[in-house]
């Protein structure tokens, strides 16, 4: 796994999640436009900064390779961590909206559908993960662990 | 027959030390307060061998001057209780600093055991540490342990135990120089006048406390028949020169002794921790990072919790309605049901969310996060007039603000201490939660996210508006430098970190079993009296507390119900909601509709009210937490007061507003 | 070897430097003493933030506020290559 592949993949999961937020501010603003639904965007802010943030922190990343290759590795590590994760933080919440469903609905409720919850904060985890599995090791045999 | 042995344990801060009293203590602990100060105090037992075993848990120090509190207590204790034993904790990936400690305990003239912690970490950066060579150069013994693990508890007690039975110890000291070694000698002589004092203390570590300018050395002295000796020879050298040069040669010898001692393996360059922190301490992602996992963190608490807190409440809600309609008289089962069940119930409800807000804190303070968010927000919180250590304090006051205000003691400055304090309450505990969100979804239906947003953001603006206001009057002064260790980040241990948790979560459950138990039984003692009365009608010895101090709330635009619900939330705010149920005759499912109904509410009354239980006096349990951590009945009443100023004339002023900001809703 | 003496806070990351001076009372001093930031002290700056800087001195990190590393100061060191 050479560094060009960690540059290639930090910019494009950055590039992922910030265009991903945008949208969801534009959903914000502007109401629901129904091609997005898709995408699972909902229009919440907060999850939105997140996205933001996360996908600011990768390509932070891959623009600082070029510069120094030891800090521009370091942000696209954390930017890895933080997409696994707020995506642990997803599914989490989804599955504790489903146990609530599944247990204390009551009669006549909306059947609760995990459309309802899932983010894309979820389904970007998992090219996350790809990247958390591949180079986790290697970070940390890079640089002495202390 | 089995003999006792005292035994001191002490050590930098961050070094285990907490990990490795439990490990030697397991659950025989026993936590109290150093008397006179708010410094905590933790006593444990251990048997071992044949020996009963008492450990004392000294405050965390670097060194032990007589400029912090904590320094105070632990080097008071040894000299004036004078243990068996002094069991110092090392960071074994920290030798430099945490082996200064050692030189100054060594000067104090008590037998001392080092354990040597982390040795795992230690070891798997490559350090090679000979321990034998180390105890022969010390002449202290030194143990390897993991506190973590558990290993080395057995011989850490055996080298006790053994330093005990023997009663010999290390003799060496720091030799500081010729010159200054002979004005040492001429002070030790100068004190043999003092006959009481070189019977207390050794003579050697108040001639080197002399020579550092310790002040309570120099009033012990200053007391005494050597006074005119000492200050003349005081006086015959440049202090600053003695002082700073006493602290190198301590380094030196440190430095010399590791020589011989350590191989380091870790290459000179930066560590994992460091490219970490460039990230994390970035100065434009810094912020934001936290922010998201703060955001993280809520979402978490509230929607993990969501499904347990469900389930409590289902079940205390069906356990109150057995207990009503199956237990025998009457007026017991009403008692039990109506008043304990429910009561107590209203507050285990938030359990779940508490405890995992909770769990997530000790996660991110164990894994060594928290300090870095401490170190990013204190320029922020510094601006806005607020401590920069207030912060973590802080955020656990939006769990429950018990726990936060006793956090607030690693707060070092007196001044920033006492604001943090002050300010704590009007982070919006979960106990305020029920009466947003019974307000809140009855009168703003869609828009009620936005108002409890609005709420929590209000608390947060009054605090910091709050500290600047008491920073500029009534407790003026420089802030108090922001110095923080940044500990090496870990994974934080699953038992650790749960262990964390506890401690902070049962300070709450203890309150939900006592205080609030009484308050729920207090309500319902009122409604039902006198006798015969209709539960918690106008009639019954509520409604004429309520009716009593309706004139002092009625310009806001609460009556007599509202009244006695805020009176009743003095207690715990979480009462508030009960009390009102039990007002207006309903169960909590009805209580939306049936103050929907009320023609004396409306959405703006219903605003002043939530921002009235969000500003208003803290409740009991916090008030004597205050009145502990302050000792002073004078800021306990003064936040009493101020909250309730505050809350008036908030509510008053919202009051009025919100109809032009409602517009028809 | 610079003899220019400047405050910490003035320093950029990844500097090292030795400390000349603690321009503070006796309680700094000996705080700071305890901490291993004493005269002639290595130190590295690993991180800034609008003034307030990570210092990294031994084995330990210490994150300080603007008004501390103002206090410090310190010579710039050139390790020998």
């Amino acid at each position: 796994m050479s560094d060009g592949t960690k540059i290639i993949f930090g910019a494009v999961l950055g590039a992922l999640y910030v265009g991903t937020a945008i949208l969801q501010f534009i959903w914000a603003i502007f109401g629901p436009l129904a091609d997005l639904e898709v995408l699972l965007i909902s229009g919440d802010v907060f999850s939105g900064f997140v996205l933001l943030v996360i996908g600011a922190v990768l390509l932070t990343g891959a623009r600082k390779f070029s510069t120094d290759t030891g800090e521009g590795m370091s942000f696209i590590y954390v930017g890895i961590f933080l997409s696994v994760l707020f995506g642990l933080v997803a599914l989490c919440s989804l599955g504790a909206g489903a146990l609530e469903a599944t247990f204390f609905a009551e009669e006549g409720e909306e059947v609760w559908s995990v459309m309802d919850v899932a983010t894309p904060l979820l389904y970007l985890a998992v090219i996350g993960v790809s990247g958390f599995l591949a180079w986790g090791r290697e970070f940390l045999r890079r640089f002495s662990l202390a | 027959m089995t003999k006792t042995i005292r035994v001191a344990l002490t050590g930098n801060p961050n070094v285990g030390k907490t990990t490795l009293f439990n490990a030697l203590t397991g659950s025989r602990q026993h936590v109290g307060n150093w008397p006179g100060v708010t410094v905590e105090k933790k006593t444990g037992r251990v048997s071992h061998n044949g020996y009963d075993i008492e450990i004392v848990d000294l405050p965390g120090t670097y060194s032990l001057t007589a400029y912090s509190v904590d320094e105070i207590v632990a080097r008071d204790f040894i000299l004036k209780e004078k243990p068996d034993v002094v069991v110092q904790v090392v960071d074994a990936t920290n030798l430099e600093r945490n082996l200064y400690l050692t030189t100054q305990l060594a000067e104090l003239g008590v037998p001392i055991v080092i354990a040597l912690n982390m040795a795992d970490a230690a070891e798997a950066r490559g350090d090679t540490i000979d321990r034998e060579k180390l105890s022969a150069l010390l002449e202290i013994p030194v143990v390897r342990t993991v506190g973590t693990r558990g290993d080395g508890i057995g011989a850490l007690l055996d080298a006790a135990i053994r330093v005990v039975k023997s009663s010999s110890h290390h003799e060496r000291t720091v030799d500081y120089g010729s010159e200054v070694e002979a004005m040492i000698t001429s002070l030790t002589d100068a004190l043999a006048i003092d006959r009481s004092l070189s019977v207390q203390y050794p003579r050697r570590w108040l001639a080197v406390k002399l020579l550092e300018g310790d002040e309570s050395v120099l009033t012990l002295v200053g007391e005494g028949p050597a006074s005119a000796r000492v200050q003349n020879l005081l006086s015959s050298i440049d202090a600053g020169e003695y002082e700073a040069s006493m602290a190198d040669k301590r380094y030196e010898t440190i430095a010399a002794i590791l020589l011989q001692v350590r191989s380091a393996g870790a290459s000179e360059g930066a560590s994992a921790s460091d490219m970490l922190d460039r990230v994390i301490t970035d100065r434009y992602l810094g912020i934001p990072i936290f922010l998201a996992l703060m955001w993280g963190a809520f979402e978490l608490t509230f929607a993990v919790g969501a499904p347990f807190a469900t389930a409590i409440e289902v079940g205390t809600a069906w356990l109150a309605e057995f207990a009503t309609s199956s237990i025998g008289p009457a007026w017991l089962g009403s008692l039990i049901g109506d008043g304990v069940i429910s009561g107590v119930g209203a507050v285990l409800v938030f359990l779940p969310n508490i405890f995992i807000l909770f769990l997530i804190l000790a996660l991110l303070e164990d894994s060594g996060y928290l300090a870095r968010a401490a170190f990013i927000m204190d320029r922020p919180l510094h601006a806005l007039g607020l401590p920069g250590k207030a912060f973590i304090p802080m955020l656990i006051g939006f769990g429950c603000n018990v726990p936060a205000i006793m956090a607030s003691r690693s707060i070092e400055g007196e001044r920033d201490r006492l604001i943090s304090i002050l300010v704590n309450p009007f982070m919006s505990c979960s106990a305020r939660l029920p009466v947003y969100i019974l307000f809140a979804g009855t009168f703003f239906g869609t828009r009620a996210g936005g108002v409890m947003f609005f709420l929590y953001v209000l608390g947060i603006v009054v605090a910091i508006v709050s500290a600047k206001l008491f920073r500029s009057t009534i407790l003026k002064g420089e802030s108090s430098p922001f110095i923080m260790e940044m500990p090496p980040y870990r994974i934080p241990t699953a038992m650790t970190s749960l262990l964390h948790m506890w401690s902070r979560g049962s300070l709450y459950l203890r309150k939900a079993g006592t205080i609030i138990l009484l308050g729920a039984l207090l309500v319902w003692v009122l409604a039902s009296f006198p006798y015969g009365v209709e539960y918690g009608s106008e009639a019954s010895l509520v409604g004429s507390i309520g009716h009593l101090v309706e004139p002092l709330v009625a310009p806001i635009g609460f009556d007599w119900k509202i009244a006695v619900a805020l009176i009743f939330g003095f207690l715990a705010k979480e009462v508030v909601i009960g009390s009102l149920g039990v007002l207006y005759g309903t169960g909590e499912e009805t209580l939306s509709a049936t103050i929907l109904a009320d023609p004396g509410f409306s959405p703006a009354i219903a605003l002043s009210l939530m921002v009235f239980v969000l500003l208003y006096t803290p409740c009991v349990a916090v008030v004597g937490v205050i009145k502990k951590e302050t000792q002073s009945w004078k800021w306990t009443g003064f936040s009493v007061v101020y909250g309730l100023i505050v809350a008036w004339i908030l509510a008053f002023v919202i009051g009025r507003l919100a109809p032009f900001f409602l517009g028809g809703a | 070897m610079m003899n220019n003496v400047c405050p910490l806070v003035l320093l950029a990351a990844g500097t090292e430097a030795a400390i000349a001076e603690i321009r503070g009372g006796r309680g700094l001093r000996a705080r700071l003493s305890g901490m291993g930031l004493c005269s002639e002290a290595r130190v590295t700056i690993r991180s800034t933030n609008c003034g307030s800087v990570i210092v990294a001195v031994g084995d330990a990190r210490y994150a300080l506020s603007r008004g501390i590393a103002a206090k410090i100061l310190v010579r710039e060191v050139q390790e020998a290559a």
